[in-house]
This record gives structure tokens, sequence and C-alpha cells, in this order.
């Protein structure tokens, strides 16, 4: 079959390479309809996440059609079936699952071992996303092995388009969950940085939930356009101050909320930390950039929410913990507990609540895949989301 | 499209030379490495810091380590940046050196020399940063399409707003503790917007002006650590002893020129009290050990971390899966 591989940083090829097979009886084998490209993915594209190896395959949003399932997994699913799989991959049994925390499931990791090393202790495993979460091969492909599939799995309805339901498996259940772990008050200013996808549907899930004022920044304009469609108010950090705007907007208190849609790679803006923040990172004194954290810590009114569902893979430097402390503010993150959210997100949709597909820029073959990665990273062409059909 | 085209031309050459500069700093580094590298002995002696010549063979490795990089790679930026990040480390270990050194004339004017290239890189940093930035901004342009219809909400966003807090329960472990939710009269908030935001908004006028005030007055676009040092000072608690001057003169200016055109010897300065002085409390010991802090604790316990995640995930990278 055909799918997109990583080789290296900034390499990724379409190549050819077997088709997967079951290898425990609660697997199961899908084909895959309809894929997307990850902001996630750009961070190892872009070489920052360890863990990865020549020939991994990519991808961790995807849907399709069930071809074969393992006999652990028949009860829930059969051939024919029309599922999107979440990208935390989950057991449904151990302790962590039951609680619905499901990105930390304790079994679905197979390099527990070196994860507990890393981490201290494991996490899910995670499709297309290091060896760290198992190495298991992505869904940027024809065809997918899902492990626990009888768990790892939301059904999609007849009716429902793939463009529709596809971001169930991920970005969608991400933006919300990043919103509800602030727990809007209907009074609350709600600040999201970062208007990419993820960015896209946290704006969408704050409105849902009922916060009084959405502030999206970035400083793609067409990007910030899409976010003030969706109901934000918009910050181009290119043009004015982040920090200064968002006091203005309170009343000089701060946004009782802020939400960090960035993750690990935030641009350097003009500012002394950035620069610091990219001299340290190209020195490996520091894997991860933290401007965006920093911001978000300086601004955040004093007993406010600060959650990060922006990943973030290994160190940052300077942390203001004293704002922290000292401001009393409550710090929130994780990988998306995606089962956790994916019933009440799918109702939404059938609802008409949302329409998930208004993200959407960019659809094309598994074989442009490796462009697409390009563009998506240089948002060129207008690029906020790519699609993929295999 | 016309204006565009000189405009673009007139960045090609900006990068250009930019990109010019990058080769001789490449060249630099590799110069200076290898002295550091094959000399650390002698140089460590001018310097009066003999027992710090392994450290001096580091930062050679780490010298010809970038010079490649930069000469080497498509494109050099990160690797010119990375030099800024070394000139500050470089800056950091000598200012230690200073007092009590019997080679400090030495040591003073290897510490100019550093400044001098450090300014340069800092140029030449931010211009090919600069020039990449709007080459992507301009192949942005080229084609911006509208996405201000795109509410991803078929019946309207206004309709949407609140619609989920009819139905959704929210997660006990996700639930604000009620201390922390907003009050109003002394009482927790209702779920009414429109009461609670306009009583919200009398009960607290009063506080507003002192609010803004005090937030305008430390600049949002120092770096955290420095609007910490500066909101000390302005306190009362000085910086290390002999730096106290310069360090709050480095802070204060950086505060007023936040733009690109920020004062490099300044950025400098303040780039190496952030990777060398951890301690504030000023006394002449807290210097020395914040000083020789990114040689010995700082640092290398974050580099070897670093190392540890990238080790631990390359041995990953090459165990086989289950
Ligand atoms: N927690 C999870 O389970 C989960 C799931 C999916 C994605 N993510 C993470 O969410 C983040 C965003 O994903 P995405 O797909 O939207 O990626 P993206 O790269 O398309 O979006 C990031 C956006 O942030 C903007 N940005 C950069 N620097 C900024 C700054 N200083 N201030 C404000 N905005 C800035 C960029 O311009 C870009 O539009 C990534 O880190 C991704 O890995 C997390
Ligand atoms: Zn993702
Ligand atoms: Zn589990």
């Amino acid at each position: 079959m055909r799918a997109l591989c990583w080789h290296g940083k900034n390499d990724i090829r379409c190549d050819t390479v077997p088709d997967p097979k079951i290898e425990d009886p609660r697997d199961a084998i899908i084909k895959v309809t309809t894929c997307a490209i990850c902001g996630s993915d750009l961070h190892l594209f872009d070489g920052f996440m360890p863990g990865m190896q020549s020939g991994d395959i990519m991808g961790h949003e995807f849907m399709g059609e069930v071809m074969e399932v393992g006999s652990g997994a028949k009860d829930s699913l059969k051939v024919g079936d029309r599922i999107v799989v979440p990208f935390t991959i989950t057991c449904g049994e151990c302790e962590q699952c039951r609680r619905g925390n499901f990105s930390v499931c304790e079994r679905s990791n197979r390099n527990k071992d070196i994860a507990d090393k890393l981490f201290g202790h494991t996490t899910a495993g995670l499709f297309g996303y290091t060896h760290l979460t198992g190495g298991y091969p992505g869904g940027q492909a024809e065809y997918v092995r899902v492990p626990f599939a009888d768990k790892t799995h939301v059904k999609v309805p007849n009716g429902m388009t793939d463009e529709q339901a596809l971001f169930l498996g991920d970005i969608f259940p991400t933006g919300w969950q990043g919103v509800v772990q602030c727990d809007i008050q209907p009074t609350d200013t709600v600040a999201i940085w970062g208007c990419g996808p993820v960015g896209q549907f946290a704006i969408r899930s704050a409105v849902l939930l009922g916060a009084k004022q959405i502030i999206a920044i970035d400083n793609v304009p067409e990007r910030l356009a899409m976010a003030q469609a969706g109901g934000a108010i918009t910050i181009n950090f290119d043009e004015e101050s982040t920090v200064e705007r968002l006091n203005e907007l309170t009343q000089g208190k701060g946004p009782e909320k802020c939400i960090d849609c960035v993750g690990m790679e935030a641009h350097a803006t003009a500012t002394l930390d950035s620069m610091y923040d990219r001299a340290k990172q190209a020195l490996m004194l520091e894997s991860d950039r933290a401007h965006v954290l920093r911001e978000m810590m300086y601004v955040c009114r004093p007993a406010g929410t600060i959650s990060i569902p922006g990943v973030y893979g290994g160190l940052i430097d300077k942390v203001p913990m004293g704002m922290v402390m000292n401001k009393g503010l409550t710090i929130r993150t994780g990988q998306t507990h995606v089962k956790r959210w994916t019933d009440d997100l799918l109702r939404r949709i059938e609802d008409g609540q949302i329409d998930p597909s208004f993200v959407i820029t960019h659809t094309v073959g598994l074989e442009q895949g490796p462009e697409m990665y390009k563009t998506f990273r240089e948002k060129q062409d207008g690029c906020i989301k790519v699609v993929l059909k295999p | 499209m016309h204006q565009h085209h000189s405009g673009s031309s007139q960045q090609m050459m900006s990068r250009d030379s930019a990109r010019g500069l990058a080769q001789g700093l490449g060249w630099f580094s590799i110069g200076l490495g290898l002295m550091e590298l094959l000399a650390p002995r002698q140089l460590s002696r001018t310097l009066g810091m003999e027992e710090q010549s392994g450290l001096i063979q580091a930062y050679g490795v780490r010298e010809i380590a970038t010079g490649i990089g930069i000469l080497a790679s498509r494109d050099p930026t990160p690797w010119v940046w990375a030099r800024v990040g070394g000139d500050a480390l470089d800056l950091a270990t000598l200012a230690p050196a200073v007092p009590d050194n019997p080679q400090k004339g030495n040591v003073l004017v290897a510490m100019m020399a550093v400044a001098g290239v450090t300014a340069l890189d800092l140029i030449c940093a931010q211009q090919l940063s600069t020039a990449r930035q709007q080459e992507q901004r301009e192949q942005r342009l080229r084609y911006l399409p509208d996405y201000s219809n795109r509410s991803g909400m078929p019946r309207g966003v206004e309709q949407m707003r609140g619609v989920a807090r009819q139905d959704f329960e929210m997660p006990r472990d996700m639930q604000t503790p009620e201390a922390l939710r907003p009050w109003t009269d002394g009482r927790p908030a209702q779920a009414d917007a429109g009461a609670m935001a306009s009583s919200l908004g009398t009960a607290t006028t009063d506080h507003d002006a002192a609010n803004t005030s005090s937030s305008s007055n430390l600049k949002p676009q120092l770096s955290s650590a420095q609007v910490v040092r500066t909101a000390a000072d302005q306190v009362g608690v000085k910086g290390g002893s002999g730096t106290a001057a310069n360090h709050d003169a480095a802070t204060t200016s950086s505060s007023s020129s936040l733009k690109p055109q920020l004062s490099s010897a300044q950025v400098v300065r303040t780039a190496a009290d952030q990777v060398g002085a951890k301690g504030d409390s000023g006394t002449a010991t807290t210097n020395h050990d914040a000083a020789t802090t990114p040689s010995s604790s700082n640092l290398k316990p974050q580099l070897s971390s670093a190392q540890v995640v990238r080790t631990a995930a390359d041995q990953v990278g090459t165990a086989k899966d289950r």
C-alpha cells in the first residue's frame, strides 16, 4: 500500500510499504477513506519531537471502512462499519480509562518501559507519533491496523460526510477539551493563542460553552479572518501588543481563561524572550519554545486558569513560576481524552450546532501529501487544514 | 503587482547581504573554535582562568559545530541564532572572571571582542529572520482567500452562544473550585451572563485605573524573567553587586525599545544576565555562583536532560516495537 513515511527532518515521502495485518485479537484493519495533516505532525516534520525512526508511517487523524476484525473486537465492530479512529489508543479497561483519562491509558503504549523512563509514567499509545508512544504506524496511508479497536473507534452515522466526522478523531475534541478544562463561566473572557485548526475549534467550543468574550491571537491574516467568523475578537501580534490589547479588552484585569493552541514552536515575536528561546533551542539547550506560555502566565487574571492543549515535548526554560504561584493560577493540560467527548460532540454535529468541515481549505490525494506538509507549515496558499484522500 | 516587485527585490538584497555576513561569521566560528580546541591552555592562561581549559575546549567544539552549520545548511538562520546564544554563554563565562583576576585587562578585552561579534551576530540573525518572514508573508499575500464566511455554525454564531450550557455535563475533575468562580455581591455568580456582566462592570470600575497603570508600567514585550526582575528592582531589591547599575540600564532601555531595533549590546547583556545571573540577592558570592553556573550546574543539567530526552528517544528509535 502507499503511505506517507517520515525519513528525517523536512523529509516525508509517499512510499510503498507492506499492508498491515491483524496482530492481536482486539485489532481491526481499516481502509482509510479520509485523513488529515495535524499541527502535531509539523513538530515531527520539523524534527522537534524525539523518537522517530526512518520509515515510520505518519498520521493520527483518519477514518475509514472496517475491512477485517480480530476475534476479540467482533462484538463491537463488523466489516463495513464506517469509523473515525481517535488518535489516543485506549484499552477501555485500565484504571485511567475507566476514569475517562483515555490519553493516559496504562496499557496501550507497547513501549511502556521507555515512556516510564522518560515521563516517569507511561501515557497512551498514539498513532504515527514516535516510538515513545508505541511506534504505531499512522493513518496517512491506504490501510491502518487499529489496536484495541473494540474501544478505539467512533461509529459514524449514515448521512454524515467524512469531512464532517473526521475531526472527531482529534482537533475538534482537542479544542473542546482545551475549553472545557477552563470550566467557562458566562462572565469569562477567554483568550486563545493560535488560530490554527485547534485554535479554530477552541473558538467554536468557547462559543458553544457560552463564554462572554473570546479573543483570538495569531499573525496569519486569513486564520484571523476565520477566527473572527467564528465569533472571536482578533489580535494580530505582528501589529499590536498582545498583552496590552488583552488588558484593554478586560478593563486592565486580564482574561480569566487563557488557552495555548500553539505549542512548542511558537513564532519568535520581537521580544527578548523569543530570541533567547530561539538561540537556546538551536543550541539544544532547550527543546521547546515557551513564549506563549510566559505571555499567558503574565496576562492571566489572578485566580484564573491556563489550559494547554498545545503540544510540548521536553524542556522549557525561564518559566515564571513566581507569577503562577503568586497569582494562584490553575494549569490544566494533556493530550486529548478523545473518547470522553466524542459521543457528545457527534450529537452536536448531527444537531447542526457545528459543521466541522468549515476548517478544511485543501483536499488532495495521498501522493501530494509531502508537498502539502510544506504548504501547511509555511501557511502558503491560505492553507489552514489539509485533508488527504488515499 | 509592481509595488510588490520593487519591495521584494530590496528584501532580496538585504537577504543576500545578510547571507554574506553569515558566511563570514561561519568561517570566523570555525577559526575561533579551532583555536579554542587546539590551544585551550594558552587561552585560559591569558584569561587567568587556568582551571577552565576543558570548558574552553568544549566551547571550541560548539563554535566549530555552529560554523559548519552556518556554512553547510540551506538556511543559516537558526545557526546564526545559535551563535547569538553562544555569545551570551561566552560572556556569561567571562564576566565572573573579571573581579580579582590577575589578567583582568585581558578578560575585559576579550569581553569587548565578544560583544562586538555579538552585535554582528545579532544584526545578521535579525536580518535573516526578517527576510525570511517577509518572504513568507509575500508568498501568502499572493493569494489571500476569504474565510470571513466560515463560521462553522450553520445556524449562526450568536444563536449558538451557550447552547452547550443547557445539556453539557461539566466533568467533575475539570470544574473550577467554588472559591475560584466569579463572585458578585459576595455570592457565587449565577449562570446569567447579562446580569453578571453588568454588575461586575460597575463593581470593579474603581480598581480599573490602578490595574491599568501598573500593567502598562511594565512593558509587556519584556521577557517575563525581566519583568520579574524589573518589578523586583522597583520594589528595591537590587541586582548583583557590581552589575546592578548596568543591569538596570539594560532592562529599562530594552523596555522602551522593544521593536527589532533593540540595541544589540543590551540584548546580549540581558541575555547573559538571563543565562548567568540566577541570584538577584546581590552578595559577591551569589554573583560568583550565578556566573559560573552556566558551565557547571545550570547549563549542564539542562543540556544533559535535553540530551537524555534525545538519547532515550534514539534508543527507542532503534528498539524494536513489540
Ligand atoms: N493536546 C492534544 O491532544 C493536541 C491535539 C492536536 C494538536 N495539538 C497541538 O495543538 C497545537 C496547534 O495545532 P494546530 O493543528 O492548530 O497547528 P498550527 O501549527 O496550524 O497552528 C498553530 C498556530 O499558532 C500560531 N502561532 C505561532 N506563534 C504564535 C504566538 N507567539 N502567538 C499566537 N499564535 C502563534 C501560528 O501562526 C499558527 O496559526 C500544536 O502544538 C499541536 O501539536 C494538541
Ligand atoms: Zn493531531
Ligand atoms: Zn486503558
